[in-house]
């Protein structure tokens, strides 16, 4: 596979990166392209054998932080839309509706979701995404679990334990002293 | 603890922002990590299942014919 076909397969990958950081697929196709356009003019810095989808991934990443990111936010400071879409807690223990999952992905920090999407859907290992992020690879573990966290609260999502009633604490009666 | 630069080859214009440290962290119980997990990877594979846009293929036909002609397969050149 040379190194055009190579980046041509990376394509899908690359698109589901671009989506979750931009929350928008119009967006995520623009910055896709110009990621493209990017890697392209300096594809002979490649170096041929080493993580071609790492590399793209981060010249993606500087383009989103560069430019795409300030655009996302004056988007959604005009109308409001996130935040007013706060999400439900799920009607059922454990079923989360994908839109509500996606709203609240959006609402994560930028850089608690790429950790999350990197490490948790795109198959990076923490210290693959320290690289593309440029952090430390404790940084990156800090920020996927503060995402996990906050979509759980987001989510309002709670272990099956939280769901027993409160008796379950006052089972076991304190002991009486005669 | 420090950021050490991670020694990998890449030179996407690595970002200027270089951290350092973990931060605080605080574990959530498994089966919300496992949920949040499953959410994630069916948002993520939902758009990888799409098929690639015309616009990024006709933006990929573009960048092919800039440098078409001899380079099909110049990586072994570098």
């Amino acid at each position: 596979m040379n190194v055009r076909d190579e980046l041509v397969a990376q394509i899908p990958n690359l698109r589901a990166f671009a989506v979750s950081l931009c929350g928008s697929s119009e967006r995520a196709d623009d910055l896709v392209q110009e990621a493209l356009m990017k890697a392209w003019a300096n594809i002979d810095t490649f170096e041929a054998g080493t993580n071609m989808r790492a590399w793209l991934f981060t010249i993606l990443r500087n383009v989103f932080y560069s430019d795409f990111r300030k655009k996302r936010r004056e988007i959604e400071d005009a109308d409001g839309r996130l935040a007013a879409n706060l999400v439900a807690p799920p009607e059922q223990h454990g079923h989360v509706d994908m839109a509500d999952f996606s709203k609240a992905l959006a609402m994560l920090d930028d850089d608690q979701r790429e950790a999350l999407v990197l490490v948790g859907a795109s198959g990076f290992s923490y210290e693959e995404a320290a690289a593309i992020c440029g952090c430390a690879v404790g940084t990156v573990k800090s920020r996927v679990n503060r995402a996990r966290g906050r979509l759980a609260e987001m989510l309002a999502l709670r272990s099956v334990h939280e769901y027993e009633p409160e008796a379950a604490d006052k089972s076991t009666p304190p002991l009486r002293t005669p | 603890m420090s950021g050490d630069g991670e020694g990998t080859a890449l030179t996407g214009n690595e970002p200027a922002a270089i951290e350092s440290g973990p931060e605080s962290v605080e574990s959530i119980p498994e089966e919300i990590e496992s949920m949040i997990g499953d959410q994630l990877r069916a948002f993520y594979d939902g758009v990888l299942a799409e098929p690639i846009p015309n616009s990024i293929l006709e933006l990929l036909g573009k960048l092919g014919d800039i440098v078409s002609g001899d380079d099909g397969d110049d990586s072994s050149a570098r």
